[in-house]
């Protein structure tokens, strides 16, 4: 008797646990791994749209820290395990894609909504390796200067001009404005007029401004960052700090976060950030503020570029649901999706949809056309084969310019040939 | 009978050790096994391993800067903030053994940051660094000293690092010193006393020698421990600037996870318990010489 009451009660367990799980077996649940913030930059407001017109597919968002999120998405990526469809750093898209650790997406392309002629062709051509479509960035971060309205103000500055390659816009002048807008108290300064050596796009861009090609060159082969202009170019950044006395030292901007901090706690007056920032900065500060191109090198308004941080999707090689992750893919190509991440910042790739609701009525930035026109000037680091080391070797050397330890030129002819030697390897 | 009960007890014992056996096994010593094999092989942690022989040890003895950097950097922190953080320890201790008030307090207080999460000590650490707002430099200038960019210069981002490790550290030396204090009898002082010892010469002749367990034990411990050191410098300087604070563990990681490099990993990795396996068997040679148990 005693044997049948304990058969039934683990019979009537079984049949509960059952139908409480019932519902979400029904759907097919795909994990969805990132670094950036999914209420800040949108995903999950456009997740719970998908799943609203999807009700048989179920997406877990998983947001990983910045920090942490190579090891264990390459991880995840190499054993097949926890991840169907993964933000990807722009520069690992091409690693990722020789080591075979995200599958193409060109078969899925035939019959879709995304077309190659509806984007912005620099963005949608990033992904592509060898033929085949490897990612998807539904959004370009534009970078740009930001700048505190209320400082310059008070400094007697204008307003930066809003239009990109504009001549007046240049080196000189941000030079001009930073030395005015820092203030020293003693021998302490109480406010930095600019900050940018520590955000991730200054060593592309700033080569490029001075010489139309930014770290690598066209061949993939040879390390354009280290030719004289290049040498010029990131000689004018370091001396922003060693030499006018302008910039943070480096260990206080080492990286964008910082940059970004000490903007908000109204320490530097203006820096180098991107997209990423709009909404952040709509959030938590109070003073004014508002954008302006990144300035040209002084007579080189053909040069004028700002290298945009892509956000890239890749399906895992590994994952046996990529028909459902296209589709979540897909989804971010649509209006409503484009249109959640424009009013977050981020410039749609989809050019009809980025004209249609980049531009938010009544909200900051006032010059938000600027981030749209970057667009045009987005120049993405020319392709090689091994991009991840080559920028890890060339900063090596850079950040001992950037600490005031080493000449300029010297440092870069030495990282010239580290550089070139990564990219020789296959 | 008898021994039908023991056999029994044995299962039963077997049984309530067993998830720890398999724990054990399968995430300790199986990867264990797997690394020695990979450190012989080009794993890039995705594709399948071509065995190369001894080519990754070869590249760590002879082709590879960034790892003799590594290296040099890892003796340099080891053999400064080990020692540092060993005679702070000692002097804690002394002071906390006293009867003084409040000694409770002051114990807590040393031996807080041994219990704190070193990723958060990392965080306020550079707070404390920051050239220009930091704590460190506003309170040098109030000296009319000019501090340095701590953590943005290669000659004072790994002193910056070994500041902070001491700091860590001490607390937890300054408790094994304060047990093994307490465990001197009163006795040899009060005879030293009555023999005209000094203070200096009760602790070169009395305290220090009955500390010397303790001492090798802190000594073995922390050198183990400070060639492990990651998060710390992780995050204060992201083993920067231009390498100048990479440790051999931060290298270890990046050609495991930066660089596709597993099996270059798993050799250094090996190599790394060679070194430390040597160090460790010195030390104990030489504790002979030096340790006195009672």
């Amino acid at each position: 008797m005693r044997v049948y009451k304990s058969l039934i009660t683990v019979v009537s367990c079984v049949c509960m646990v059952c139908l409480l799980t019932a519902g979400s077996a029904m759907a097919e649940k795909i994990i969805w791994t990132m670094w950036d913030d999914p209420d800040e930059s949108g995903q999950t407001e456009i997740v719970e749209m998908f799943m609203e017109e999807n009700p048989d597919i179920e997406v877990e968002i998983m947001q990983i820290p910045y920090a942490k999120y190579e090891d264990k998405v390459r991880t995840m990526l190499a054993s097949g395990g926890g991840v169907d469809l993964a933000q990807v750093n722009d520069d690992y898209v091409v690693v990722y894609s020789k080591r075979g650790l995200i599958q193409p997406l060109t078969r899925f392309l035939e019959g879709s909504i995304l077309k190659a002629d509806d984007m912005y062709a620099p963005i949608w051509d990033f992904n592509w390796y060898e033929g085949d479509m490897m990612a998807f960035s539904p959004v370009d971060k534009v970078r740009f200067i930001i700048y505190n309205k209320d400082m310059l103000k008070e400094a007697g500055l204008a307003e930066p001009p809003k239009d990109w390659a504009n001549p007046d816009w240049n080196w000189d002048t941000l030079l001009e404005y930073a030395q005015k807008l820092t203030k020293k108290q003693g021998k302490r300064t109480t406010q930095w007029g600019i900050a940018m050596l520590g955000e991730g796009g200054v060593d592309n861009i700033w080569p490029a401004l001075a010489q139309g090609e930014g770290l690598f060159a066209k061949d993939g082969k040879t390390c354009a960052g280290s030719s004289p202009e290049a040498i010029e170019a990131f000689k004018y950044l370091g001396d922003l700090t060693h030499e006018h006395g302008v910039q943070p030292l480096w260990g206080e901007i080492s990286s964008g976060n910082k940059i970004t901090n000490l903007f908000q706690a109204e320490q530097v007056a203006m820096m180098l950030g991107g997209s990423w920032s709009i909404q952040s900065l709509r959030d938590n500060v109070t003073f004014e503020w508002d954008v302006a191109p990144i300035p040209i090198k002084p007579g080189k308004p053909e040069f004028a570029n700002q290298e945009g941080s892509l956000v890239c999707y890749a399906i895992p090689k590994l994952t046996d649901k990529a028909a459902t992750s296209w589709k979540l893919i897909e989804f971010l190509g649509t209006e409503k999706a484009q249109r959640v991440f424009a009013e977050r910042g981020f410039v749609p790739i989809n050019k009809a949809y980025a004209a249609k609701y980049f531009i938010q009525e009544g909200k900051k930035p006032d010059s938000q056309q600027v981030v749209l026109d970057g667009m045009k000037y987005h120049q993405s680091v020319n392709f090689t084969e091994n991009t991840d080391v080559g920028k890890k070797l060339f900063r090596v050397w850079l950040h001992k310019v950037w600490a005031g330890e080493m000449d300029v030129e010297e440092a870069l002819l030495q990282a010239k040939t580290e550089v070139e030697e990564a990219l020789a390897k296959e | 009978m008898k021994a039908a009960y023991f056999r029994r007890q044995g299962v039963e014992g077997w049984l309530f050790i067993l998830p720890v056996i398999l724990g054990t096994f399968v995430f300790s010593i199986l990867p264990l096994i797997y690394s020695f094999v990979m450190s012989f092989t080009n794993f890039d942690g995705i594709n399948p391993a071509q065995f190369i022989g001894l080519e990754n040890f070869a590249q760590l003895l002879g082709g590879d800067k960034y790892f003799v950097q590594s290296v040099r950097n890892t003796f340099v922190f080891s053999f400064t903030s080990v020692p540092f953080a060993t005679v702070l320890g000692l002097i804690l201790a002394l002071l906390v053994n006293q009867k003084i008030k409040g000694v409770n307090l002051y114990r807590t207080a040393f031996f807080a940051p041994a219990v704190t999460s070193t990723i958060a000590i990392g965080l306020v650490w550079a707070l404390i660094y920051s050239p220009n707002t930091g704590f460190l430099n506003v309170f040098l200038s109030t000296l009319d000293i000019e501090g340095p960019d701590w953590l943005g210069t290669s000659r004072w981002a790994m002193a910056a690092v070994v500041i902070v490790q001491v700091w860590w550290s001490a607390g937890y030396n300054m408790v094994i010193y304060l047990a093994g204090l307490q465990g001197i009898p009163n006795i040899y002082y009060e005879a030293a006393t009555i023999d005209g010892a000094s203070p200096w010469q009760q602790f070169r002749h009395i305290t220090f020698p009955m500390l010397s367990p303790a001492t090798y034990f802190i000594l073995i411990t922390s050198l183990i421990g400070s060639f492990q050191v990651f998060n710390l410098v992780y995050v204060l300087t992201q083993g920067g600037p231009a390498y100048a604070t990479t440790l051999y563990i931060h290298y270890l990681y990046l050609n495991g996870f930066n660089y596709f490099k597993m099996g270059y990993a798993s050799a250094m990795a090996w190599t790394l318990f060679l070194v430390l396996a040597g160090i460790t068997f010195f030390q104990w040679r030489m504790q002979k010489r030096w340790v006195h148990y009672q």
